[in-house]
Formats: structure tokens, C-alpha cells, sequence
């Protein structure tokens, strides 16, 4: 009992002499996003540096994780990977990797910094802890304002031992690295395909040229179909191909590994989507729809909608005359616009004439399978044409108005005045023709009348037209057209 | 007499709302799965508002929080730009249901965080600065893709003020320490399963 008391005493005595060797720590140099998003600060570096140093680390020298950057043209910081930290345990000899931001750094005008930080054990490339600490002037604000801090230096004496207040003195062990495949890159192409299109699936692993011949088997699982990998000519990718199902629908690509000493793994590398069928398509026009029919004078509204919902490669829009001309030809390589308006303008710029469109939408989808639709419209644009003819003579004058063609009024409506400016005759309505009478009794004989006449048909086109003198084209009584002016302003 | 009362029991009512604590809103989906919730990603955040990088930091500050709480194991960001890269998806988008499947099947993740900063500020106040920050975190299943969780938080600087100037928070990472630490000790009080020791 007594022998068992004195190895215990003496292996207690090895292990407190013996010095346990202080973890190595690379610590990287700190990404500054107050700079730019691959800012570096090589200030707050050097001042985290000799925090953790005087923690007892030991840390690797700057220009070996220069070297090491450099090498591996590590271009943005921290944001390692995890193949880039188990390199950087193995070359640098490092067991903790310290990687930080800065995210706030400020002189004025109250000085701030603010900085995360991340220590990576470099066997399994796990983040053992994190800090973020984040400290201004105004936080140490006393209430005699006696000794308050006046810039950052001030700061950094508060704010290195706050962050690093609770950093582990030690490596905590690894806690092993779960399996996982080590895939470079994976190519699998097409997204969309037909029922017996080819599918290609190339898998590239990293490191993959120094370990030819201990590849593992490779195995692309699709349902229950298997389709083994091989390398190509080239020796980049591992390589299978396969016809495409012909049943449709989306189908999960899993990759299945197994090593030369037995030990499988699985991953999920992709999908692909089996499609037999174009995509249906509806076309709505928003107009005046009359009887049926779709009329516009000013904008159609053209709504595409999938009754289906799919991704769409790319749309064409065409309008088409009676003559079957395309008038407009519109389309995009992209999603399916919610709405177009056509407002009555060919390709070329200038507007179509009053007639019969056909408006004709296609889509064609992924796989490049086509749809189309199409609607009849109208595009109705001139304003009435209406006519005016005076018939009789003397002091009772009959107004007969009347239209040649074009769509239904909304309505209509004549002024006519005396030449004082008095309103002698309002006359309105909805229908033509219409006539209505004048009686210039009041009137002195060979007195010029004006008149206003105002119409609009349903679509909205509107006629404002001015008569100079009534009484002048009236005055032979065999009912003579008026002339007429385009322009008029009522104002008296 | 009786009245009066009435009067002060309301407005001491109401001014205890008004100091009440407000905690992060969690919108449930559907439940977290009951196992392999330890190891977790963390989405690039999609930056909504205007401060400069503020999805880095804010990105940064979770991932310290979570580390930090001990629960968590946390896949290296470069991890997930690298599967970015691979995906052909830009950092400042969100993948879609597919795509985070695939990324949760190649490093084993049990749960995605991700998120959109709303807003996020920090201007000159006349006596210390003004910080506000407004986001939303959601959690996906890691082998499904699947919209799990969703939680909206939005806080001031001067939310955190007790006496005089105390309490405030002046910087705009520490105002984003502070609700993250918030989200992520209601999320653990919520259910999510922290990593067995």
C-alpha cells in the first residue's frame, strides 16, 4: 500500500513539473468591414496579437500566415473553410486558429470599436468559441465626466480584456469529425429535361489528382435506379450519365461513396425535373368588352397566367393584323411578366391604324416545350365623325347631327351662342342622330351664331368641334355643311 | 373616492406596459425536429437596409452568440459560401427549399438560420449616439428545407436605458449582441434542442 502511495506521489510530481505545452494559435489578420467588404486591419492585428500572447498562447509567427494566405490565395478573411483550417493546422503547426471582424472602429466623434472574434481548433475545424465585444466612449461615461476616454487608445485598455475575458486557457480535445463527403464540385445538368433526355452528373472531389486509385466507389442513386461514376478522360470528374425517366416529375439525385475499407457515405447533390408536357397557358385582355369583343382606344392590359405553374425559359408577345402582319413582336428570356400594356404602337413606333389584332402570347418552358395563346381585340382610336346639317331659314333654324361610322356615343352636346356671348340653345344626348330647333326670334337679322359641339364615343375618344357662324351656312336653306374647326377654347 | 382610484390603477397599468420587457415575436410553422437540431448553418443574411455591411456584422454577432451559449455547433461560414459557389447561388440571396436541402445533406446540418435585416442604424444623437435594428431570423429543417420558425425583433438603443444614461446601448454591434442573445434564449426556451454534452 504503502509502494502504491509513492508512484502515485511521484507521478503527481512528474505531472506538475513537467511544463504542458501551451497551444499553438495562429491568429489571422482581422477582416475590417468599416473598410470595405475584404478590408484588412493590421493595427487591431498586432494589438490582438500580444492580448492573446500575454494569455500564455503561443502564437505562430505573422509572415509564416502571410506565406500561408498567400499560398492559398485566401482572398477574403475570415470566412475559412473548413479544409482551409485543417491546412492551416497543418502547416503552420497550429492547434487553434483565431479569426476575427471588425465591425465597428470610430475616433469621432465619440470613439468605438467593436470586434468578433472566433477561435477554430484546426483537427475538425470547429468554432470552440466566440466573442463579440463591442464598447463607445459614451458607455464609460462617468457622471463628473472624470477620467472618461478620448480615443480609441483609451478604449483598447478597456475593451482587449473585456473580449478576451472568457477565451478557453486551453484546447478543449476534438470530439471527432462526423463523415461527411468530401465534394468539390458537383455538375448536373440539365435542370429540366424531357422524358429520355440525358442527364450528366460530374462529381469532382477535392484533392482528387492525389488520390487516384484510393477514390471511392461512386454511385449516383436516382429512386432506385444506380448509375456508378467513372472518371473521365481528362481524370477532373467523375462522371455517370443516364436517360431521364419517363414518368414526370421531380427526382432527387443522392450520391452514394464507398471507401476501400468499407465505410459508406451518402449525400444529396441535386434534383432534376422530368417534363413531358408544355406548359398551359391563359391570355386576358383588359378592355371595353362589347358583345364579346374586346375593344381599347388608348392601352390594352395583357395578363398571361399559367394555369399550371412552371419556370419559363423565355415569352414572346405578337400582335397580328387581318392582313397577317406583325405589327408588334416583344419577348424577354425570363420569368413571365405579370402584365404588358400595348398601347396601340407598332415595333416600329408608330400607331397602328383602327382595325382587328390579334394578340398572341407563346411561353416555352424549361425543357423548351411551347405554349401559346391568343385573343381577338379592337383597337378603336379615331374619334366620331359626326356631321351637321342646318336646315331652314328665317328666324327657325333646324340642327340635324348625325354620325358616319365608329363605335356608340356616350354621349353628345351643342352649344350654340349669340353673338353678345348669351346661351341660346343647349341641346344633349346620348344617341345620333338627333336634331333639335333654334328660334332667333330675339336676333337681329344676318347675326353670326357660334356654336360648340362636344362628343365622345364609349371608348373615350373625344370631338370637340367649333361652328364660326351658324347663320352664315344656314342662310341657304338647302341645309349645307358647316365648317368646322378641330380646336376650340370655351372661355368667355 | 372610488373613482379616482380606478383612474390610478389604469395608468399604473399602463405604465408598467410601457416598461415592459419586449422580447422577440416567434411565429411557429411547424416544430423543430425532435433530434439533430446541434448543429447548425448560418444563412448569409439578406441586407434590407442601409448601414454599410451590416449583414456581416449582424451575421457575425449570431454566430458568436450561438457559439458562445454554449448549445451550438455552428458550420464554418466559408463552409456554406463554398456550397454557394457550388449552386450558383449569389451570398446575398436566399436558396431556395431544393438548394438548402442539398447544402443540409452534404454537411449534415440539422438547422439553418437564416434572415432579412430590415433596418438597421446608428446616427449622431445629441447626447450619445441613436442605434435601432430591425430583423427577422427563421430557422429551416436542415434535411427538408422546410420554414420551421420565424422571428421578428426590433429594439433601440435607448430600449435598454434604465437610470440617467445607464443601460444604453451606444453601438450598433452591441445593440445587435444584445437581441440576438435575446432571440437565441427564447428560442431555447421555446424547445430548441441544444447539442448533449
Amino acid at each position: 500500500m504503502n509502494r502504491l502511495y509513492l508512484i502515485a506521489s511521484v507521478l503527481f510530481l512528474l505531472a506538475v513539473t513537467v511544463p504542458v505545452r501551451a497551444a499553438t494559435v495562429a491568429v489571422l489578420p482581422l477582416l475590417d468591414v468599416t473598410v470595405s467588404r475584404n478590408g484588412v486591419n493590421y493595427t487591431l492585428t498586432d494589438h490582438l496579437r500580444q492580448e492573446v500572447q500575454k494569455r500564455g498562447f503561443t502564437l505562430v509567427a505573422a509572415d509564416r500566415i502571410m506565406a500561408f494566405l498567400v499560398r492559398h490565395r485566401i482572398r477574403t478573411l475570415g470566412r475559412l473553410d473548413s479544409h482551409l483550417v485543417e491546412a492551416a493546422g497543418r502547416e503552420l503547426q497550429a492547434d487553434l486558429l483565431l479569426q476575427g471582424t471588425v465591425c465597428q472602429l470610430q475616433e469621432r466623434p465619440a470613439p468605438a470599436i467593436s470586434l468578433s472574434l472566433e477561435l477554430i481548433r484546426t483537427a475538425d475545424a470547429a468554432t470552440v468559441w466566440a466573442n463579440t465585444e463591442a464598447l463607445s466612449a459614451s458607455d464609460l461615461t462617468s457622471l463628473l465626466g472624470l477620467g472618461d476616454p478620448e480615443n480609441l487608445g483609451d478604449l483598447y485598455r478597456v475593451f482587449f480584456p473585456r473580449l478576451l475575458a472568457d477565451m478557453p486557457a486551453s484546447v478543449p480535445p476534438a470530439a471527432g469529425k462526423s463523415p461527411e463527403l468530401d465534394i468539390d464540385s458537383v455538375v448536373l445538368l440539365p435542370r429540366h429535361v424531357r422524358p429520355g433526355d440525358q442527364v450528366s452528373c460530374r462529381v469532382r472531389l477535392r484533392d482528387m489528382e492525389e488520390r487516384i486509385g484510393k477514390l471511392p466507389h461512386l454511385v449516383a442513386r436516382v429512386g432506385d435506379r444506380r448509375f456508378p461514376l467513372a472518371l473521365d478522360p481528362e481524370g477532373y470528374y467523375l462522371v455517370a450519365r443516364w436517360p431521364a425517366a419517363g414518368r414526370p416529375g421531380e427526382y432527387t439525385v443522392r450520391l452514394a461513396a464507398r471507401w476501400p475499407s468499407g465505410r459508406t457515405e451518402k449525400a444529396v447533390i441535386g434534383s432534376y425535373v422530368v417534363d413531358d408536357h408544355a406548359p398551359a397557358l391563359q391570355l386576358h385582355l383588359v378592355g371595353r368588352e362589347i358583345d364579346g369583343r374586346v375593344f381599347f382606344n388608348d392601352r390594352l392590359i395583357i395578363i398571361p397566367t399559367l394555369t399550371d405553374p412552371e419556370p419559363v425559359a423565355r415569352w414572346e408577345v405578337l400582335v397580328i393584323n387581318r392582313d397577317d402582319e406583325v405589327v408588334v413582336r416583344q419577348g424577354a428570356a425570363q420569368r413571365l411578366p405579370r402584365r404588358l400594356t400595348w398601347r396601340g404602337q407598332t415595333t416600329l413606333g408608330t400607331l397602328a391604324p383602327d382595325g382587328e389584332y390579334t394578340v398572341v402570347f407563346r411561353i416555352w418552358d424549361q425543357t423548351g416545350l411551347s405554349s401559346s395563346a391568343s385573343r381577338e381585340v379592337s383597337f378603336r382610336h379615331t374619334p366620331p365623325d359626326i356631321t351637321a346639317d342646318l336646315v331652314g331659314k328665317g328666324k327657325r333654324l333646324t340642327v340635324k347631327l348625325d354620325r358616319n361610322s365608329g363605335m356608340p356615343l356616350a354621349y353628345w352636346w351643342m352649344k350654340v351662342f349669340a353673338p353678345d356671348g348669351a346661351l341660346l340653345k343647349l341641346a344633349q344626348g346620348v344617341r345620333l342622330p338627333a336634331d333639335f330647333s333654334l328660334d332667333l326670334g330675339g336676333q337681329k337679322e344676318g347675326a353670326p351664331l357660334q356654336g360648340l359641339l362636344v362628343a365622345a364615343d364609349i371608348l373615350g375618344n373625344r370631338i370637340e368641334k367649333k361652328f364660326k357662324d351658324l347663320r352664315s351656312t344656314s342662310g341657304e336653306s338647302k341645309g349645307g355643311k358647316v365648317e368646322m374647326e378641330k380646336e376650340w377654347l370655351e372661355e368667355f | 373616492m372610488d373613482r379616482l382610484c380606478r383612474v390610478w390603477a389604469v395608468l399604473f397599468f399602463l405604465l408598467l406596459a410601457g416598461c415592459g420587457r419586449h422580447v422577440p415575436t416567434l411565429y411557429r410553422f411547424a416544430d423543430l425536429p425532435a433530434r439533430g437540431t446541434c448543429r447548425i448553418a448560418l444563412l448569409p443574411l439578406v441586407d434590407k437596409g442601409d448601414y454599410p455591411r451590416g449583414a456581416a456584422i449582424l451575421s457575425k454577432v449570431l454566430l458568436s452568440e450561438l457559439v458562445s451559449s454554449g448549445h451550438f455547433q455552428v458550420v464554418q461560414e466559408g463552409d456554406i459560401l463554398d456550397l454557394y459557389r457550388q449552386l450558383l447561388i449569389y451570398p446575398d440571396r436566399q436558396p431556395n427549399q431544393e438548394q438548402l436541402r442539398i447544402i443540409g445533406g452534404r454537411l449534415g446540418i440539422g438547422l439553418f438560420i437564416g434572415g432579412d435585416i430590415l433596418e438597421m442604424r446608428q446616427v449622431k444623437g445629441a447626447i450619445a449616439p441613436q442605434t435601432g435594428l430591425t430583423m427577422i431570423l427563421r430557422i429551416y429543417d436542415g434535411a427538408t428545407g422546410r420554414l420551421l420558425w420565424t422571428t421578428y425583433h426590433r429594439r433601440q438603443g435607448s430600449s435598454y436605458q434604465e437610470v440617467l444614461h445607464f443601460g444604453r446601448i451606444n453601438t450598433i454591434t452591441g445593440l445587435a449582441r444584445r437581441m440576438a442573445h435575446e432571440v437565441v434564449e427564447l428560442w431555447l426556451g421555446e424547445g430548441m434542442e441544444p447539442c448533449t454534452r
